[in-house]
């Protein structure tokens, strides 16, 4: 069995955005995040380093694609279905 | 090609010959060269009604859109300038901008729009999404373009200068052009070709996207933001739209050689890729090659000034992956020399002459002074030459290579440095794909950044068998991935602030 999921896991995710790349402006989970320049590519590698460690799984370039990454709930959705996986 | 003397020419040309032919495609749908001109005219009438004489400059600044591009043809078929602003440049920067070319109004997308009513209240700003439908001003909008003349000042592209202060470097219709003719016959563009726009059109790149594209009656396919940022993302984007030529800052074809998926993409379409902005590093431009098959690949060389006027032409199988790419031979129309004495020496200074270059910096005659110098050509006849600050030399087969900028050869204890060669020598001898060396307090700072955290001790020792002693940089740090301007290139600016943190702690 893995471990369980954080408690909120888009919670979690909102909080790191808010604070890594918003300077703490909230976000809503369906804004897409990289239309308005708040996140780079930069920012976009360290989102996924953040999500490796957080959910205990690793992502593979291939997947690192806008349908998985273009908002916290598209992130979300993709890493729990990544664990679900590769539980 | 095409006998056009304005830049909206073509498009005016292609509306007629082929209507329903695709001028623009964004991710879930195309714009006829029919639909771009209507639209085109819809903003001009707006524009004249609210009084754009010929000669205004027009801020324009948005997210990349089809949008975009009418709304640059609206302006320059109106007579006017169009300045693009960076969207995503800093409050203050779009303020000193606007200052700079005191533009007689601003055209946006919403997001922007509402930033600009902000910034710069006396200032009208128009919403594209919101423009009125001003139609049956056919005559009147015929009527402003015939009193355009081909020199007039067509766009401004601004850059800031090593002072900070804005710099507009000022293009005509007919500077533009040139280069725009050149550059699809170089790539041979044909109605049936989809070409990329990677770079936003604040950048001198997007000026082969859109306008050498509409010579040749082709689709411009407009990459979103987005995609620019996943390179998984991008990479299927070029597969979708089967994009057959392909034009942009080294960076997004590092990115997609890196993480882009590419063994599962089908990228058979290829025929060109074009990339220009800032120096390739050799290797992986080899492994992003391997998986485009009928591509060519251009090394394309030129400063905003003077547009795109070197190239470089390779195929798979001259890249080893380690030499230093040329920028290859002066393009059609561009007479490129060394240096200002004959006969030329060995390496110096690369001056260029052309139709394609600037007229001037706007308003700065002191500057534009400085920049030309009035020459002799080959045949004895006086010609006007841009000096690029950029030192080259030529190979034995006569193609040029950059050697790297004027200011970017320095002296250090008595030693001149060529701080592109540190950087050419950090990415051959390791693993590390991008390097970028500043100086600070009289000491050279490495940071590379590609692959995973070398160890910096093997580095120094790898480069110390191509380096001088005295070139071997005082500290290497290793990045996750370089900082980047919004345009794509190494953001030097930040990494030479990173050295000075380095001091001050």
């Amino acid at each position: 069995m893995p471990d369980t999921l954080p408690e909120a896991p888009a919670g979690v995710l909102r909080t790191y955005v808010e604070s890594t790349f918003l300077g703490g402006q909230s976000v809503s989970d369906t804004d897409e995040l990289l239309l308005s320049g708040m996140i780079d590519s930069l920012g976009v590698m360290s989102l996924v380093a953040f999500i490796e460690q957080t959910f205990g799984i690793e992502i593979p370039f291939e997947d690192v694609t806008l349908e998985n990454f273009s908002s916290i709930a598209a992130m979300t959705e993709y890493a729990g279905s990544k664990r679900a996986t590769s539980g | 090609m095409l006998n056009a003397v304005f830049l909206d020419d073509p498009l005016a040309h292609f509306a007629d010959a082929t209507p329903q032919a695709d001028a623009i495609s964004m991710v879930g749908g195309a714009t006829s060269y029919n639909a771009l001109e209507r639209h085109v005219n819809r903003i001009a009438a707006h524009l004249l009604s609210q009084d754009v004489q010929r000669g205004d400059r027009v801020i324009l600044s948005a997210a990349k859109s089809p949008h975009v591009v009418a709304a640059l043809y609206a302006i320059l078929r109106v007579g006017a300038v169009y300045v693009p602003i960076d969207p995503a440049a800093p409050s203050e920067r779009m303020l000193a901008q606007i200052k700079a070319v005191a533009p007689n109004c601003v055209l946006a997308d919403t997001a922007r729009a509402k930033i600009y009513a902000d910034l710069a209240p006396a200032m009208r700003v128009f919403d594209f999404a919101e423009l009125p439908d001003a139609s049956g001003a056919s005559s009147a909008i015929q009527s402003r373009a015939e009193q355009r003349d081909p020199e007039d000042p067509a766009y401004i592209l601004m850059t800031s200068g090593t002072t900070g202060a804005p710099k507009g470097i000022v293009h005509t219709h007919k500077s533009g052009l040139a280069y725009a003719r050149m550059a699809a016959n170089l790539c041979g563009l044909r109605a049936t070709d989809r070409v990329s726009n990677h770079t936003p059109v604040h950048f001198d790149m997007s000026i082969f996207d859109i306008f050498s594209t509409a010579l040749a009656g082709a689709c411009v396919v407009i990459i979103p933001e987005m995609h620019t940022k996943l390179p998984a993302s991008l990479s299927q984007l070029a597969e979708e739209e089967r994009i057959s030529v392909w034009y942009s800052v080294p960076f997004a074809l590092i990115q997609m050689a890196e993480r882009g998926a590419l063994a599962s993409r089908d990228l058979s379409a290829l025929r060109v890729v074009m990339f220009a902005g800032e120096k390739m590093p050799p290797a992986p431009l080899k492994s992003f090659a391997a998986h485009a098959p009928n591509a060519q690949f251009l090394n394309a060389y030129g400063p905003t000034e003077t547009n795109h006027c070197t190239t470089a032409r390779m195929t798979y199988d001259d890249l080893d992956g380690v030499s230093p790419i040329p920028i290859g031979y002066a393009d059609t129309g561009v007479t490129a020399r060394i240096g200002e004495t004959l006969p030329e020496p060995e390496s110096g200074e690369l001056l260029i002459s052309s139709d394609q270059v600037m007229r001037e910096y706007w308003q700065d005659p002191a500057q534009t002074d400085q920049r030309f110098c009035v020459l002799p050509d080959a045949n004895g006849s006086s010609k006007r030459f841009y000096r690029t600050g950029d030192i080259v030399r030529r190979a034995p087969d006569g193609q040029l290579l950059l050697v790297g900028r004027e200011d970017r050869q320095i002296k250090l204890r008595g030693f001149r440095i060529e701080l592109d060669e540190v950087e050419l020598a950090l990415t051959v001898a390791t693993a590390v794909t991008e390097a970028a060396v500043v100086v600070s307090n009289n000491q050279i700072h490495a940071f590379v950044s590609g692959g995973t955290q070398p160890d910096v001790a093997e580095i120094k020792t790898n480069i110390a068998a191509i380096l001088p002693w005295y070139a071997i940089p005082e500290s290497i740090e290793w990045l996750e991935q370089m900082p980047r301007t919004s345009t794509g290139k190494i953001d030097r600016v930040t990494l030479l602030g990173r050295a000075h943190a380095r001091h001050a702690a």
